[in-house]
This record gives structure tokens, C-alpha cells and sequence, in this order.
């Protein structure tokens, strides 16, 4: 393979700016250059570096499906300098972005089955992918099922897609708040994902669970799979670890032997439960 | 392999030559009791009194700091422009083991993913070793597979016969474009005997041993009893010539900036924490494990081979005096 | 040895301790700190005057803290470091038991931090020559050729932090280059990012800096990072009358405000 500065970002213009929830925003993002939109292409569970010229690089999951092309959507909690910077960001300011990178879900192998995505806050934008992905190939999959929660209301993301599955017939669609955190028009559960999980148990037969929130979430998550009789085969989940290069050279991210760029995101519960607790 | 000697009393003229045909020549210089590799004026600022360098030439290939890139502020978008590497380059005067840690490096940054940066300064940089006559404590090559005779990793290896010979072997397609660039200086040879001039350096643990335990004692005790003296500081990576993580910072004016690659080190607090605070290696057993663990069983699993190659630099530069020979003898003993 | 194995021994067989901090010697000669928990590890004490590393950097550090009760072996440079540490506050009462030995060679164990301030007023150290030489040096220079050689000097900065590390006085849990919002200190090791480093090190230690040297002996491009702070540690002590590692209690001339001071902006 030629040797290439892979340090380089695509230039993207930020077409489309959505306020989520408090301190989370989502891009839409087009390339500058139509010739690096015709060559890009990605799967789902990829990530990418996205920077603010001058600030530095902050790593985000790709949220938007690799069905739809032409653009690419990223969803961001502003917590530090980059993602302080890319918040100031307006309509039609250029980030950089590098991408796509990691290792993908793979969703070829779960055609034919139920799908359950678990998930909490923040953690719902690597899914949103997947789910949006499953959804544009919906003739492929079994029940689709979303477990979607988070601390209040406010803090749900993605609104306007949630009452949009809500809505669809082909979609089962469960959100809650935690206690305390609902409002006197809210519809929805009231409990933590666990909880509602719980109350909402789902069979294990041919059903994939896809797993993403908060350590504590999925502490608590997994063992109620694993009573409903899931075995690790069927649990993927994705980890987070701090990361500069994406490409699996800087170190940030390794974990054990694993660079969590490289050889994840994505990880099946089974090959989790090899790593040392390093993440 | 092609042999070839040269007059010790030629080399000032060789780095001249080198020189004038527009390289620059690195070759280690004194600054108090250590070599550093450094430009120098004239060869009388050479130093051949040293046992190991106190940096490693990795800092050709892979510097402190370099850029990525750099762009300026056009009124509607970014022109990014990337580095040029052409500065051609001699390395004289580095151990044999540090040659083994050059190919490390190479395979790290250069199997997958290519890294144009440092393939670019490799394809513009020869390196001459200089075996080793003498060693001292803090040596353990011998004890990792390597040893001064080694020539894996130098494009050419220069052995100082005691005869006011350097017997020199070409080990790469590099090393003899360089011989031959010269012919008055170099002359034929045939393989010699040099194992006698080098030094013999004991070996101190049985590395297959050591391999074979390291992952089986992850989770006990021995990591915080060794790591209790480490104060957290970065020098024994930064030393190391192997050692490869690094950061990316940018920096800018009110007309562009640029992106910069720069050194990083696992034993750093920060090196792995997250932006919600959580801090997977909080505390400095954990990192000082992790370092151990990386050198002695993840690049076995990644890359095939251990990622030492004990050149002792990490032991010297050790503000508390750690020995990563005792820790891994305390590994094999546990 | 023996007299000091021995007080060793009862403070850990006392329970005065859980863990003791001395030096050993190697077999090559080589001095390192060794962490004592058990009798068995007591022989490897040592002490001479070519124990140098200042042992007062581990009582920051969490691992160490852990044990709860903890014993050093101090040089006159860590009883300094330990004194200034006590003054700004940061020690909770039981938490170290602190032992020398003093020039004659008995082991003497300090009962509290007054009995160190006194030990420390009647056993300054004597300057070293060499680096009183090194400063008269750099003191002669031009401010022109002072600026140069530092720009030279800090040029070969690797920024591996040796020197923060092994500074006693250096225990900021997050250190100000760690910072990024904003930067204050560039973190790459360029020649400005150097600069930056030292001189901002150099005044946060400006008054606190007990001239131990560690910083100098640690560091790997072997700059003479010790000499940074000698003559803002002398102007403190001319202008304020205090010198860093003499006293318990302290009312810092940087960081204290009386009614009287002659700057009026905080009025």
C-alpha cells in the first residue's frame, strides 16, 4: 500500500446545524470537493476525526446511514476545546474531517434477525446509524426494536426521528426518562433503560442485541440479557476510549492489544470480555 | 552482504565528502558526560568515547515535533498544504540495537496504514552503526536477541578493527549506493572475523521465560511494587528507541496554522483520559503495567516481535533509577 | 547502617508506619529509592551523602498516600522540600513520620515540623561551588547573551517533563500545560513551547523553590534547568525575607495581600 499522509482532512461545509438537546448539536456536513464525495463511502459503527481548523481534532461516530448519500451527519456534546470550537461553528463554516475509520457492525450477518438496540443519551447517535441503515434495508431484518432513554426529556436527542419511528409501523420504538425527569406531557416510560428493559423483556431467539450507552447502562444491561437468555455471540456493544490518530499509531486508545480505532469500535460482547478493563 | 574497509584516519574526509555532495552528517557529539547526535563543524567535535548514545537516532524518522500540515485562512475555505520532506540525511555513530529499533519502527508506522512522514525521511536517510567495543551495566541486548554484532536494521555497519581499519559491512541497496559514491575511500574486503573487537555483553534473563509469563501476571501485585519509584515522567519513552505514541496539536495565527505531530508518552496521567474525566489508567502502576506489557506481550501479538531491544537508555535517563532488567527479572521470578 | 535499620524497624514493628521511604545501594552502585513495608526489606536502608534523589516527591503521590501512615529518609534537601510542602498546606497531621541522619551520623526522628525548621536553621547546606561558579557565570553575561544562551540551551528541550516530576515542589494535580482550554503553554517541544514551559515553571516556583537540583540531575538533554529559579528565589529573599524550605508557617509575599502594599490595584 502507498505511503500517504493520512493526517490530511476532507474539507466539509457545514450545511445544516440542529440544536438536539442542551450542549448536543448535529451537523450535516457536504464535502467541498466533489471528487472526495465520489470516492468516500463508509459503513456502519465508522467514526471519523472532525476538526475546527486551528483548535484541534475530536473524535465523533458517522450518525447518519451509509444508505444515504451525499452527505454525512455527526452529533456532538460540547465538552471540551474542539468541541467548544465546532459549537461556535455557523451554517456554511468549513470543518475538517478524516474518516471514515474502525471497524464496522456486521449487519450482512444479522439479516434475517430481530434487531434490539439498547441505548442512553449521547450514545444514541453511533446507533442512529445502524438503525437508519437497518431501516433502509428493512426487507432484511426481523423486528426492529429501540430502548431509547435518557435524564430528561430535553436531553432526548433526535427528536423529530423519534416521533418519526414512533409513528412507523415498522419500528417498535420504547423511550423513558429517568425518574424525576419527565414532564407533565411526556408519553413515554419512566425509568432507567434497565428498568424499562426489563418491563420490556425481548426474546433472545434470532435477536441481535446491539448495546451503546454509558458504563453504568451497560453494566446493568448485560445481566439482564444474559437472563432473557442471550448468549455473547448475540451482544454488540461499542467502546470509547480517547483517541488523536484514528488510524491505530498514536497509542491513545489501545487497550490491551487492541486499538479501539483499529480493531473497533465495534465489539461483540465475547471479544470485550478478552481485553483487560483499560477503557 | 558486501565487504569493504576504510582507514580510520579517512573518516573526517568521508563526512566531508558527504557533506559537500549536499547531506548533512549526524554523528554524536559531548555535551557534558553524554552523545547527543548532532551537525558538527569540524570532526574534532566528534566524539567516539561513549557506550550508547542519550537519545536515539529515532528522532530521524520520527522527530519531537514535526508538521502534519499547514493551511491558510482563504475567504471561503482552507489551502492545505502538505510537508515536503527532501533534507537527505547520514546517521553515524548508532549502536547496533538501535538498528533493530529503526526496522521496529519501519514496521509499526509503515505496514499498515503507511505513514508518508516517516517513509519519506527513511527513503532519505542512511544510517552507518558503529558496534560496540564497550558496554556497561545498563546494556542488555544480548538478553533480547540482539547483540553487537548485529548489522539488521543499518544500511551499513562500520566495526573499528584496532588495526586503523573500520571494517565495513553494506547491509542494504542504501548502504552501497553510499560506498559507492566514494570508491577512493572504500576498499574491497572480505568477510572478517569481528566478533573479537566487540564488546561481550552478559546475558541476564531468559527472554522466552519472561515472554511466555508476562501476560499471566497482569493482574497482580508485582506492577505496583515496581511502579512505586516511578515519579510519571515521560523520559524513559522518549529515550527509547521504539517507542512511537505521539500527539497532534494545532496551532494557529490570525493568517492559518499548521498541525503538528509530537511526542507522547503512556506513562503521562493524561495519556488516556477521557473528556467526560473518566481515566481508564488512573493511577501510575497501571501505566507503568501497561508500558511493560506493551514491550513484552502486545507487540508480540501485533507485530510478531518484543519491542525492546536493550540499548539501556530507559535505565540511565531514570530519575529514580528504575532498571526495566530487574522488573523483568522480577517478572520471571513471580 | 545498623542505628538506622534499627529505627526502622520499630516504627514499622511499632505501627508508627505502614510504609518507609529510604534509599538502597545497588550492587553497581547505583542509589534508588526502595519503599519498605516489610522486615525482611529493612536491610537494603541506606544512607551516605551520595544519596541525591529527592525522596519527598513520592509523598504526593496517590499510591503512596494509600498507606496511610508513612516514613522517609530525609536529606537536608527533602527536609526542606517536606517543610515548604508543610507550610502551603499540604499534609494532613499523621500522615509522615520523619527521620534523618544527621552529619555526625545519628538517626534523629522528627517529632513534629518545628523540630525540622530548627534542624534545617542549624545545618544549612553549603553552596556547591560549581553551581555557585555556573551562576556568577550567567550573572556576567549581557541580558543579550543571557537571552541567547537560554534560547540555546532550552532549544534541545524534549519536554519529557523529568524535571516537573521529580521537582518536589511540582504537585498540581492538573499542571498548567494540561490545560487546553485555552493553551496556556504550547505543548509540542518546539523552541517556543520551551520557553514557554520553563519560564512559567520557573515563576510558579518563583519564592518556593528549595534549590535541590533534582530538576538539573534529571534531565535528559542535561540543560541546566536549576539555574532558572536562583535569582527570583534571591529577590524574594531581598525583597520579602523569605527563603523557600526555612519556616512551617508562611504568609507567601506571592500570594498574600496587606492593606499596606504599595501596588494599589486590588483597592
Amino acid at each position: 500500500m502507498e505511503a500517504k499522509n493520512m493526517y490530511i482532512p476532507y474539507q466539509m461545509r457545514i450545511e445544516k446545524v440542529t440544536y438536539e438537546a442542551p450542549q448536543i448539536k448535529t451537523f450535516k456536513l457536504k464535502f467541498v470537493n466533489p471528487e472526495d464525495e465520489a470516492k468516500f463511502s463508509f459503513k456502519a459503527g465508522q467514526f471519523g476525526e472532525y476538526s475546527v481548523f486551528g483548535e484541534g481534532e475530536s473524535t465523533f461516530c458517522i450518525a447518519s446511514s451509509p444508505t444515504r448519500k451525499g452527505y454525512i451527519e455527526c452529533t456532538f456534546r460540547e465538552v471540551g476545546r474542539v468541541t467548544a470550537a465546532l459549537a461556535n461553528c455557523e451554517e456554511g463554516s468549513i470543518v475538517g474531517f478524516r474518516g471514515p475509520y474502525g471497524n464496522t457492525f456486521p449487519m450482512e450477518s444479522w439479516f434475517g434477525k430481530n434487531l434490539i438496540f439498547i441505548t442512553g443519551g449521547i450514545a444514541l447517535p453511533p446507533l442512529r446509524c445502524v438503525i437508519w441503515n437497518a431501516l433502509d434495508w428493512r426487507d432484511k431484518f426481523k423486528d426492529i426494536t429501540v430502548l431509547y432513554g435518557a435524564r430528561t426529556v430535553d436531553d432526548l436527542v433526535y427528536k423529530h426521528e423519534l416521533a418519526e419511528w414512533d409513528s412507523r409501523k415498522d419500528i417498535k420504538l420504547i423511550q423513558t426518562v429517568d425518574p424525576g425527569g419527565n414532564t407533565p406531557e411526556w408519553k413515554g416510560e419512566v425509568g432507567f433503560v434497565p428498568t424499562i428493559l426489563e418491563k420490556n423483556p425481548p426474546s433472545s431467539k434470532d435477536t441481535i442485541a446491539i448495546v451503546c450507552g454509558p458504563p453504568i447502562m451497560i453494566k446493568l444491561t448485560l445481566p439482564i440479557l444474559m437472563k432473557l437468555g442471550f448468549n455473547h455471540e448475540q451482544i454488540f456493544t461499542t467502546l470509547e476510549n480517547r483517541m488523536k490518530c484514528g488510524i491505530g499509531k498514536c497509542g491513545h486508545c489501545m487497550v490491551g492489544n487492541n486499538y479501539v480505532c483499529k480493531d473497533g469500535p465495534v465489539y461483540r460482547y465475547d471479544e470485550l470480555l478478552k481485553l483487560p478493563l483499560e477503557y | 552482504m558486501n565487504y569493504k574497509t576504510l582507514k580510520t584516519d579517512k573518516l573526517p574526509e568521508l563526512f566531508d565528502k558527504i557533506k559537500k555532495a549536499g547531506k548533512t552528517v549526524l554523528a554524536p557529539r559531548k555535551k557534558g558526560n553524554k552523545a547527543f547526535f548532532s551537525t558538527f563543524d569540524s570532526f574534532d567535535q566528534i566524539t567516539f568515547d561513549y557506550v550508547q548514545s542519550a537519545l536515539s537516532p529515532k528522532s530521524v524518522l520520527f522527530p519531537r515535533v514535526e508538521e502534519l500540515l499547514t493551511y491558510k485562512n482563504l475567504d471561503d475555505s482552507y489551502s492545505i498544504k502538505e510537508p515536503e520532506l527532501k533534507d537527505e540525511v547520514v546517521v553515524f555513530g548508532m549502536r547496533p540495537c538501535d538498528g533493530i529499533a529503526l526496522d521496529y519502527l519501519s514496521d509499526f508506522f509503515l505496514k499498515e496504514n503507511p505513514d508518508k512522514l516517516l517513509q519519506d525521511r527513511k527513503n532519505n536517510t542512511t544510517f552507518i552503526s558503529l558496534a560496540c567495543k564497550k558496554f556497561d551495566n545498563d546494556c542488555f541486548c544480548t538478553s533480547v536477541g540482539s547483540s553487537p554484532a548485529e548489522t539488521k536494521g543499518s544500511d551499513l555497519c562500520f566495526t573499528d578493527m584496532g588495526n586503523g581499519s573500520y571494517y565495513v559491512e553494506i547491509v542494504t541497496d542504501k548502504g552501497k549506493k553510499l560506498v559507492d559514491a566514494f570508491p577512493d575511500l572504500f576498499a574491497d574486503s572480505k568477510e572478517m572475523n569481528k566478533v573479537e573487537q566487540l564488546a561481550k555483553v552478559p546475558v541476564r534473563f531468559d527472554l522466552k521465560n519472561i515472554t511466555t509469563k508476562i501476560p499471566t501476571v497482569f493482574e497482580t501485585n508485582i506492577w505496583l511494587d515496581q511502579s512505586l519509584a516511578c515519579i510519571g515522567c515521560g523520559a524513559c519513552a522518549y529515550v527509547c528507541p521504539t517507542c512511537s505514541c505521539f500527539d497532534i496539536q494545532d496551532e494557529c495565527n490570525p493568517k492559518g496554522g499548521t498541525r503538528l505531530r509530537c511526542w507522547d508518552a503512556c506513562a503521562f496521567g493524561q495519556f488516556t483520559i477521557h473528556a467526560s474525566g473518566h481515566n481508564p489508567r488512573e493511577v501510575q502502576s497501571n501505566r507503568w503495567r501497561n508500558r511493560v506489557q506493551h514491550k513484552f506481550n502486545y507487540s508480540v501479538e501485533n507485530l510478531n516481535t518484543i519491542s525492546c531491544v536493550g540499548c539501556g537508555r530507559c535505565i540511565r535517563v531514570c530519575p529514580a533509577g528504575m532498571s526495566i532488567i530487574e522488573h523483568l527479572i522480577s517478572v520471571e521470578e513471580a | 547502617m545498623q542505628e538506622l535499620h534499627n529505627k526502622i524497624k520499630s516504627m514499622l514493628e511499632g505501627n508508627s508506619v505502614a510504609l518507609f521511604i529510604a534509599y538502597q545501594k545497588n550492587s553497581d552502585g547505583k542509589i534508588t529509592p526502595t519503599f519498605i513495608t516489610k522486615p525482611e526489606q529493612i536491610k537494603k536502608a541506606y544512607y551516605g551523602d551520595d544519596c541525591r534523589q529527592n525522596l519527598a516527591v513520592y509523598v504526593h503521590k496517590h499510591e503512596v498516600k494509600h498507606f496511610g501512615k508513612v516514613g522517609i529518609l530525609a536529606n537536608i534537601y527533602t527536609l526542606k522540600a517536606l517543610l515548604q510542602i508543610y507550610a502551603e498546606n499540604q499534609f494532613k497531621d499523621d500522615y509522615l513520620k520523619i527521620v534523618t541522619v544527621n552529619p555526625k551520623g545519628a538517626v534523629v526522628e522528627f517529632a513534629n515540623f518545628q523540630e525540622v525548621e530548627n534542624y534545617i536553621s542549624e545545618n544549612k547546606p553549603a553552596p556547591n561551588p560549581e553551581y555557585v561558579a555556573q551562576v556568577e557565570k550567567l550573572s556576567n553575561l549581557g541580558r543579550e547573551e543571557r537571552w541567547n544562551y537560554w534560547l540555546n540551551e532550552l532549544s534541545t528541550c524534549i519536554k519529557c517533563y523529568a524535571c516537573r516530576a521529580a521537582c518536589p515542589m511540582c504537585y498540581c494535580t492538573k499542571c498548567t500545560v494540561e490545560s487546553n482550554q485555552p493553551q496556556w503553554i504550547s505543548a509540542p517541544s518546539h523552541s517556543l513551547g520551551n520557553i514557554e514551559w520553563h519560564v512559567m515553571r520557573a515563576m510558579h516556583l518563583a519564592g518556593r523553590c528549595i534549590e535541590c537540583n533534582e530538576c538539573a540531575r534529571v534531565c535528559p538533554m542535561d540543560i541546566p534547568l536549576n539555574l532558572l529559579t536562583v535569582k527570583i528565589n534571591e529577590a524574594i529573599d531581598t525583597e520579602f525575607g523569605q527563603e523557600a524550605g526555612t519556616k512551617g508557617k508562611l504568609d507567601f509575599a506571592l500570594s498574600t495581600f496587606k492593606v499596606d502594599d504599595k501596588e494599589n490595584f486590588i483597592r
